[in-house]
């Protein structure tokens, strides 16, 4: 994987697995968190809503995403009810441009935080470039 | 994993669970247990800072699979051209089977039967062999022709000094598990004579300890337990033995402030559940930070029950003690899912062409002290005796190399300054430009030394360098292979400069088909080192805010374990197995060559890949 490839654009395969522990001022949601995966305005995906995991919501839901040249951060939003839980910006060099094969699924997982900066939970993710581009 | 996909990996505590499992199922020696205690006292310590867990409570903990990590082997064995020691016929040969001890003693493990008059015996007889991933288990194999006036008694009560000694042949047993068919064929060495045969030696996994039942529990109207929030229960199974005592055998994580919390599946291993109506005790607890977890209630079941209940869709209530008679509660437990499925061991993966490939990084910082001074850690004693960095190279090389089939390694030093003056974070310990790899343990030793002579001690400690090599190396493998997975070993005397620096580099990591084990040594405050081991509950989490997928770092330091001697390798290296598989269950990678039986319906009587 070379730099350059930064600058072309793609399609990720997206798995939004679960999200744990997700409060909203120090308490735990109780049921209807979404998850919203954004590469720009354009570019945007959400899971169904999660009805019965609570603060632990299990979405396991597969999307194809584009990723247009010139991003280099997509967005994880969760809310429930219409309310943000948290956001967590995904550098694209998570999964792009590292040591690992083109098409590799990256499990990834990171800490959303709410518009103040505080930690209001975890989310869990898995990342893989499709490489049909190269076909 | 189906419908739901697991993010796997995390364990809470594991090391006490198994080793209370096993002393309680009396597989381990009293003596063992002695030298072990020091382990243990650590592991206590380990698991009452469990608290964290009830931060992430829903990460899958492995607890249900651990049981595959030391399963039970059976040995088969056979020879050809054994020497012909009786005049009117053939030797009449039988095979003891010995495991060396640590101070070079022989315990005898087994022994087959007699076969008259045979100099190409196949013996019938299984030895069984608990296998331990973190110890060398080194075996010894005495064959005997055995005298005609003790053919008719049990092999148990033959005097071997009285018979006729064949030969002899000794192997280590994880190298019977990394040759594809977990055949090993050996020379018999005797003394008097030149030729004295071969002797083979066959491995396989007590048959069914795959089957696991795959199991989501839930519960309902829970007792309140906590003073102002919710309980936060979690489930404990325990198989009950003839003694009467209880024998747990898995546990669920933590479920936050929940008084019908659903957990996440746990793996019931045949091997532990034993048979399916076997009675079990499924026991709730309120977890309590502090270690005194209360209990909410228990019921007892089986297996057999479990699935019925599932199919049934009903649930059964807690009972609980109270002024001397049962009470029947309110809460009730469901079973929400119940598949059996097969679980692959470590062993699985390794015999069908899996490697473990083995990187060391030694900390050349300046405050291990002089190297020509007798205090200092990197001290090479001319009588021969190991420092603490050799001495760890040597225990977890030796360990490992027989996992790695070309035993070719990566070393590195950080923290000198090497010839050209600069200080690296990342240098070839062989003082090549260009290649990292050096030829076996005794390669490493010898980088090791020439490292000391060419290079100064200098600073600050950083890890995240090397991390970052090894993880390019890791991840760069993945092109060619999926069935490598690296060790890189940090030996450090000190305290890290920069953890932030360090975390960031684990957690990129620990995406990739890669554990790290750091050793500490000397008399450095560790506290710090121990942020890095997730084992305390805390998952890793960088500076950017992306957390670690699974943990990957094992912390032991060295004088914590000094006085068994042993143990430091042990509990360094007893979660890799656990690790490895995190990483290939989570990934849904299976050993090599066996697709299409993971399709078959029916689970027994399972063909080994060869």
């Amino acid at each position: 994987m070379h730099p350059q490839n930064f600058n072309q654009p793609r399609t990720l395969e997206i798995n939004v697995i679960s999200a744990e522990n997700l409060t909203i001022h120090d308490r735990p949601i109780k049921k209807n968190a979404i998850a919203y995966v954004q590469t720009d305005p354009s570019n945007v995906v959400s899971t169904k809503i999660d009805k019965e995991g609570g603060s632990f919501p299990i979405w396991n839901e597969n999307f194809d995403l584009k990723l247009p040249m010139h991003v280099r951060n997509m967005v994880v939003q969760v809310s429930s009810n219409g309310v943000l839980i948290g956001s967590a910006t995904i550098p694209v060099s998570d999964f792009i441009g590292d040591y690992t094969p083109v098409s590799y699924l990256h499990f990834l997982s990171y800490r959303l935080r709410d518009q103040r900066g505080i930690g209001n939970g975890i989310v869990n993710l898995s990342v893989r470039v499709k490489d049909d581009y190269f076909m | 994993m189906g419908e739901r996909r697991q993010w796997v990996g995390f364990t809470v505590g594991p090391f006490l669970w198994r080793r209370a499992e096993m002393l309680m199922a009396g597989t381990m020696k009293p003596l063992i247990i002695f030298i072990k205690s020091k382990v243990i006292n650590l592991c206590l310590h380990k698991s009452s800072s469990q608290n964290a867990a009830t931060t992430l409570p829903i990460f899958h903990s492995f607890q249900g699979h651990r049981p595959t990590l030391t399963a039970i082997y059976m040995l088969s064995l056979s020879a050809s051209k054994l020497i012909d020691l009786d005049v009117m016929s053939k030797s009449d040969p039988m095979a003891v089977v010995y495991m060396k001890k640590r101070n070079g003693t022989l315990e005898e493990i087994g022994r087959t039967e007699v076969i008259l008059n045979d100099l190409n015996p196949v013996w019938i007889g299984k030895i069984s062999v608990a296998y331990h991933f973190e110890t060398v288990q080194s075996l010894v194999f005495h064959v005997f022709d055995v005298d005609t006036t003790h053919h008719n008694v049990p092999v148990k009560t033959i005097k071997l000094s009285d018979q006729d000694f064949l030969g002899e042949a000794s192997c280590v047993l994880s190298e019977i598990f990394t040759k594809r068919d977990k055949t090993l064929t050996l020379k018999l060495n005797n003394k008097n004579r030149k030729n004295a045969g071969m002797l083979s030696v066959h491995a396989e996994e007590s048959v069914a300890s795959r089957n696991a039942a795959e199991i989501v529990f839930r519960c309902t109207h829970l007792d309140n337990k906590d003073f102002l929030s919710k309980s936060d229960p979690f489930l404990r199974i325990s198989r009950k033995v003839e003694t009467g005592n209880a024998v747990p055998i898995c546990k669920t994580e933590v479920v936050n402030n929940n008084l019908n919390p659903i957990w996440r599946p746990v793996y019931l291993n045949t091997q532990h559940f034993v048979s399916k109506q076997n009675p079990l005790i499924v026991e709730c607890f309120d977890f309590n930070s502090n270690g005194s977890h209360t209990l909410i209630g228990k019921l007892q079941t089986s297996v057999s029950a479990l699935e019925n209940m599932h199919r049934d869709k009903t649930g059964i209530s807690f009972v609980k003690q109270h002024h001397g008679r049962e009470k029947i509660l309110k809460g009730q437990l469901y079973v929400d899912a119940f598949r059996e499925r097969q679980l692959y061991s470590f062993l699985d993966y390794i015999s069908s062409g899996f490697e473990l490939n083995f990187m060391v990084a030694v900390d050349f910082t300046a405050s291990n002290g002089n190297p020509r001074s007798p205090e200092s850690l990197h001290y090479i004693d001319p009588s021969g005796r190991l420092n603490a960095y050799q001495q760890a190279i040597t225990e977890v090389g030796e360990v490992i190399q027989f996992y790695d089939s070309d035993r070719r390694y990566s070393a590195w030093g950080f923290g000198g300054r090497t010839m050209d003056g600069s200080v690296s974070h990342c240098f070839n310990l062989n003082g090549s430009p260009y290649h990292t790899e050096v030829e076996g343990v005794e390669g490493i030793m010898t980088a090791y030394n020439s490292g000391l002579q060419t290079v100064a001690l200098s600073g600050p400690t950083l890890f995240g360098k090397v991390v970052h090599r090894a993880a390019e190396i890791a991840g760069q493998s993945l092109e060619q292979t999926k069935s490598k997975y690296y060790v890189l070993l940090i030996i450090t005397d000190g305290v890290l400069s920069d953890p932030q620096e360090s975390i960031d580099a684990l957690v990129r990591a620990s995406d990739l088909p890669l554990s790290i084990l750091i050793v500490g040594v000397g008399a450095a405050d560790f506290t710090q080192m121990e942020i890095l081991d997730a084992d305390k509950g805390h998952r890793l989490e960088s500076s950017t805010g992306r957390i670690a997928t699974r943990d990957i770092v094992q912390f032991v330091p060295m004088r914590d374990v000094q006085v068994g001697q042993k143990p430091m390798v042990e509990a360094l290296l007893e979660e890799l197995p656990g690790q490895f598989l995190s990483y290939m269950r989570s990934r849904d990678i299976k050993p090599l060559n066996v697709n299409i039986e993971t399709t078959l319906p029916q689970v027994h009587n399972v063909n080994y890949p060869v």
